[in-house]
């Protein structure tokens, strides 16, 4: 059974078509990666799994109910935008939060010690929520969405804003989640995280789904015949070059897609007469260009999108 | 409801805590009491002594005025000196005296001179001219005039041939002891009218403002929970009209709270000061009844703005005339506590925003008839149900809406949609 089966959703807020009829699973006891453009309708679809809107058309079914008051007790949400009651004491606030999951009394106090422990965070909890720095706050706030041990955890952006040591600490956190076999689903616009931490990905733009998969294949189907080089010299007459049919340069660091029918090594072969080679390799497409590309060939495709109708609900 | 509960919990216990809760407990007794103190220090300290100048062709009426000043007890402060001071002042060229007494007045050492005229006794209208810098200081004169009339009275009677007791027989005054009669035919002496108007007020200024603070308190609290975006996680957890319902029964509880405090202290304060029978302990009992009932009228309305609001600015703004409108029934108070009995009032207390504040009133002054009470409160609880149904169907909308707020017809529609 999958964590969440999303089919045929469509939502639209007055007027704009924040999600459109779409399509996607998210596999038990896996990490899944959601990716999608500013406005892509990342959070309106998470909303939806959430119960927080209903959908307009299509059906959602997480941990196999599709009544979500059933569900709520074991799924774990981290909202994009954290906020928390700013005069409250952090423990107060996480108790609260608990008992929203039902947890109550011993189990409820012992649990709140554990999760303040688990971020380092053990001598805050008389503190108010106002007195913590913005990442402290944001801890605090996986710690409530991990509280009750969900099944499933869905975390929109866990870590934007982190310095690297506490991505690192809440990265740890999330895979071992995943080694106890919770399911994880989150929203993320750090590509290299998602190659670190998923095994699944999704990409959607405009509300509709471009991507969907395991992240090796995707990878691999994407990389066939992607280069990356060292350099010295000037990249852009790499990216001049005729094999070439996209590129990222990133001034000592250059990735491409050759064309179909150029060999790597014939291209190396090129490559060596414009600028002095370091390293070569073949190699599967990062996350990032995949990203660019799929995105960036559909916003070739479309019109230029319409302002969101006022009054709207920020999807 | 389990979640509800536990979202009411969290609104009582921090609304408990809150510092804006401590310091009402404490403000509004410290307020009232230094109010109230204010007006007691202020009379018994010694207004400063004033000085009248009565102003005669010769000593006629000034020695009789001023024997009887010296006897009336009321021109007497504590220690013992005079209220008021006459002298007498020969009228001489009535012009040159009257601006010498002009400069006196400007160099402070007299308060006020009246011109009596020598005809005062034969006069039809009799009437005198009084002269001061302030008029406001014709208070002082709350003791010389009746002594000047009674003594003018004498004056009449003695040219009539009738004895100083003959005249104070002729023109004795009635005072009037009002007696309250209470339904059952219980009497109630000896109150007067303005302690029954204060003390009503006072109650229902304590209603007023316990409605329309805890009413702010829920529309600040949605709005806080849309801005720090707090609402996402609830709502992953409860629905919104559990949030919502939570919220209101967690904040009623803090204002019970708070008036049960205020109650506490203002009947032991009263206590203290044998002033009792100002406040009869039944008017606390509808004072916590109307709170409940006017509460969930306003706090309903509050909490459907409050969702449609993005910023606490915004929120005022929305806010202003709905507390307006509350504030009319406070307008009212004057006119309903001087015709307790006027079909205007009975009117306008059946009005469901206005009955709590103007029911508390008539309820402190003259009782109004108990299927007017029960009728004035099933009409509220009948507009609480309505107002509460087409809140939580604003509130469920309004509180996931960012951007532009939704204009009032908007949520007018939505509060009509199931």
């Amino acid at each position: 059974m999958n964590a969440i089966e999303v089919e045929n959703v469509s939502k639209a807020f007055s007027g704009h078509q924040a999600v459109r009829d779409l399509s996607f699973e998210v596999r038990p006891g896996l990490v899944h990666g959601f990716l999608g453009p500013n406005g892509a309708g990342k959070t309106t679809t998470i909303r939806m799994i959430l119960r927080i809107f209903h959908p307009d058309t299509g059906s959602i079914r997480v941990l196999g109910e599709t009544d979500g008051r059933q569900v709520r007790n074991r799924i774990g949400y981290l909202p994009e935008e954290r906020g928390a009651y700013r005069k409250m004491r952090v423990r107060d606030l996480l108790r609260f939060f608990g008992g929203l999951k039902d947890l109550r009394g011993g189990e409820l106090n012992r649990r709140v010690d554990q999760g303040l422990e688990l971020v380092r965070l053990q001598d805050w909890g008389k503190k108010k929520v106002e007195e913590l720095s913005k990442g402290m706050q944001q801890k605090v706030q996986f710690v409530a969405t991990i509280l009750h041990d969900p099944e499933l955890l869905v975390l929109d952006e866990p870590f934007s804003g982190l310095d690297p040591v506490n991505v690192e600490l809440l990265r740890d956190l999330v895979l071992e989640k995943k080694r106890a076999g919770r399911t994880i689903l989150f929203s993320t616009h750090q590509m290299e995280q998602v190659e670190r931490m998923c095994d699944r990905v999704l990409l959607i733009h405009r509300g509709r789904k471009l991507l969907d998969g395991d992240v090796g294949e995707v990878r691999r189907a994407h990389g066939r015949n992607t280069v990356t080089l060292e350099y010295e010299g000037d990249g852009r007459r790499l990216a001049a070059l005729a094999q070439v049919e996209s590129a990222r340069d990133e001034g000592s660091r250059f990735e491409a897609q050759l064309r179909p029918e150029v060999d790597p090594p014939d291209f190396l072969a090129e490559a060596v007469n414009h600028v002095r080679v370091k390293r070569f390799e073949t190699a599967e497409a990062s996350m990032q260009s995949i990203f660019l590309k799929l995105v960036g060939e559909e916003r070739a495709a479309e019109p230029v999108p319409q302002p969101v109708v006022e009054g709207g609900v920020r999807g | 409801m389990g979640s509800a509960m536990h979202v009411a919990r969290r609104e009582y216990v921090e609304g408990v805590r809150s510092k804006a809760f401590i310091i009402g407990i404490i403000l509004a007794p410290v307020i009232i009491g230094v109010s109230v103190s204010v007006q007691f220090v202020l009379a018994a300290k010694a207004p400063k002594p004033r000085v009248l100048a009565m102003v005669e062709e010769s000593q006629f009426f000034y020695p009789v005025v001023a024997q009887k000043l010296e006897k009336e007890k009321d021109n007497y402060l504590a220690d013992g000196t005079r209220k008021l001071t006459l002298r007498f002042e020969p009228a001489g060229i009535l012009e040159e005296t009257k601006r010498r007494l002009k400069e006196e007045l400007d160099r402070g050492t007299l308060d006020f001179f009246v011109l009596v005229p020598k005809d005062l006794v034969k006069r039809e209208e009799p009437r005198i001219e009084v002269f001061t810098r302030n008029a406001a200081n014709v208070t002082v004169l709350t003791d010389f005039r009746p002594a000047l009339i009674e003594a003018m009275r004498e004056e009449r009677g003695r040219l009539a041939s009738l004895s100083p007791e003959q005249v104070k027989h002729v023109t004795a005054r009635i005072d009037f002891d009002n007696t309250e009669v209470k339904r059952g035919g219980r009497e109630e002496r000896g109150k007067k009218f303005e302690q029954a108007y204060f003390s009503a007020f006072g109650l229902v200024m304590l209603l007023f403002m316990t409605i329309i603070g805890t009413g702010q308190l829920i529309m600040s609290g949605v709005v806080e929970e849309k801005g720090n975006r707090v609402i996402e996680i609830l709502l992953s957890s409860l629905t919104p009209r559990e949030l919502m319902f939570g919220k209101i029964i967690g904040i009623g509880g803090v204002g019970l709270t708070m008036l049960a405090i205020w109650s506490a202290i203002g009947l032991l304060g009263l206590r203290i000061s044998k002033l009792s029978q100002l406040v009869a302990p039944a008017s606390i009992v509808y004072l916590l009844v109307f709170f409940l009932l006017g509460f969930l009228f306003f706090a309903s309305l509050m909490a459907a703005l409050g969702s449609l609001c993005n910023t606490e600015k915004e929120a005022q703004q929305l806010v202003q005339p709905v507390t307006l409108t509350m504030a009319l029934p406070m307008m009212a108070l004057f006119y309903v506590s001087q015709n307790p009995d006027a079909i205007l009032t009975k009117v306008l207390s059946l009005i469901p925003p206005f009955t709590p504040f103007l029911m508390m009133t008539r309820m402190a002054l003259l009782p109004p008839e108990p299927w007017e009470i029960a009728a004035g409160i099933g009409l509220l609880a009948v507009s609480i149900v309505f107002a509460l149904r087409a809140a939580a169907r604003i509130f469920r909308l309004g509180i996931l809406m960012y951007g532009k707020r939704p204009s009032l017809y908007e949520a007018w529609k939505w509060a009509r949609t199931p």
